[in-house]
């Protein structure tokens, strides 16, 4: 596939990502162009992967966090996350919603990043250990402490999905 | 406590805000990949200074007071040192006022300060100067407004080059997403973005480069006619890219 054939057509789906991943359009398409700009340095290598899009969207993962470790070095006493402000849309009922979208962006980025693989892209413990260069408890631990911080209770999801089941037949 | 729906809702709100940035090519020449570097470091509150801007046209600038009420009180960068009261127009370059003796000396003019903007924006974009206000009424340095156009695209801008107090840091406008970093030769750098929620397809993107010389340089464009206030917009997308915004504002040249 031809580079630009790729960015027309998946660019969309980069841009979506990246704005889940980082909480900021903005922030998600200057991550999204710098990665594309590095893709297409080494687009023969890419497309000839089995999974060419997958293969991006881990660099947009790797670029995200190698920037915040980039910051971490250098001791900043202000973490992005705490800088990083939602934007509601002032309506009462998104207000859980958007209650949501702040503590997602108080998340430490690898607990984010785990979260947004598994529960945006689908991806599993073996897989989302992969893309971070972790071992899957890792993983495990990271996400039930990001589900913890996220206020989120797995078992009510469950439990909701069953009233669903029942009540729909 | 609440449930995964509520993730996906999440989920869901921040994929339709990828929509709000239109679609470009990826920069494939890129700028200086040195600032690139980021960091963030805690914002050193500096006393905002008010710009007034003699309009050359019949309307004034104003300040955009629905962004100070953008997200009913979330949302918002505190200007440390207080906004003050900002005066009819404008533009707040976050910079103190000059010391007696400035480290760094902007150009003297509003005609020297459109000389050199467009001789750094050679071979990148063009710029149309409707609004000026000379040194003397900015009690700063020289600010220039008007229209940019690079790669088919038009939008409003404004451009302030002023001296720099030698404990100021840079920051984003009030109301702006925003991100902070220090540069390898000491520059700080702030780059900020603004969704104008009543307008569809409007997009503010400030950057503002304090040099470690004390040069000041700050750069609001936007999609929209004015970049300051509701206005017809004008273009599909920022006529720059970040990080052509960015090398702009930290150009030796200034």
């Amino acid at each position: 596939m031809e580079f630009s054939d790729y960015v027309r057509t998946q660019r969309p789906a980069l841009m979506r990502f990246a704005t889940v991943l980082t909480g900021h359009a903005w922030l998600a398409d200057e991550l999204v162009s710098d990665v594309l700009g590095k893709a297409f340095e080494r687009w023969d290598r890419i497309t000839a992967m089995e999974r060419p899009h997958a293969y991006v969207r881990r660099m947009i993962v790797n670029e995200h966090l190698s920037w915040h470790r980039r910051m971490a070095r250098r001791r900043s006493t202000v973490d992005l996350a705490e800088m990083s402000i939602p934007i509601p849309d002032g309506t009462a009922s998104h207000a859980e919603r958007d209650a949501m979208i702040g503590r997602l962006s108080q998340l430490p980025p690898r607990q984010r990043a785990a979260v947004v693989l598994r529960y945006y892209l689908g991806l599993t413990d073996g897989e989302i250990a992969a893309q971070l260069g972790c071992r899957q408890s890792t993983v495990r631990s990271q996400i039930a402490r990001a589900l913890n911080s996220l206020r989120i209770d797995i078992t009510e999801t469950a439990g909701r999905q069953a009233v669903d089941t029942l009540e729909s037949r | 406590m609440t449930d995964l729906r509520t993730l996906a809702e999440a989920f869901s709100e921040l994929e339709s805000r990828a929509g709000t940035v239109p679609v470009r090519m990826p920069d494939l020449v890129t700028a200086d990949r040195g600032v690139r570097a980021r960091s963030v470091r805690l914002l050193v509150p500096a006393a905002a200074v008010a710009v007034v801007l003699a309009a050359a046209a019949p309307a004034a600038w104003q300040q955009l007071h629905p962004r100070t009420d953008i997200g009913t009180g979330t949302g918002r960068l505190a200007t440390a040192g207080g906004t003050g009261s900002r005066p009819s127009a404008p533009s707040s370059a976050h910079v103190s006022r000059p010391p007696s003796v400035p480290r760094y000396r902007p150009p003297a003019s509003v005609a020297a300060l459109t000389a050199r903007a467009r001789t750094i924006l050679t071979g990148i974009a063009t710029i149309e100067v409707s609004q000026g206000a000379e040194p003397a009424q900015t009690h700063s340095g020289p600010a220039i407004g008007g229209s940019l156009t690079a790669a088919g695209q038009s939008g409003g801008f404004d451009l302030l080059v002023a001296s720099a107090g030698p404990t100021e840091r840079a920051q984003c406008d009030e109301g702006f997403a925003c991100t902070v970093r220090t540069l390898t030769d000491g520059t700080t750098l702030a780059v900020g973005a603004f969704r104008d929620p009543q307008t569809p397809g409007a997009i503010t993107y400030q950057v503002l480069a304090v040099h470690a010389d004390g040069a000041a340089v700050q750069l609001h464009l936007s999609t929209e006619r004015d970049p300051k206030r509701h206005s017809t917009v004008t273009a599909s997308r920022i006529p720059l890219s970040v990080q052509q915004m960015t090398s702009f504002v930290t150009s030796d040249r200034w």
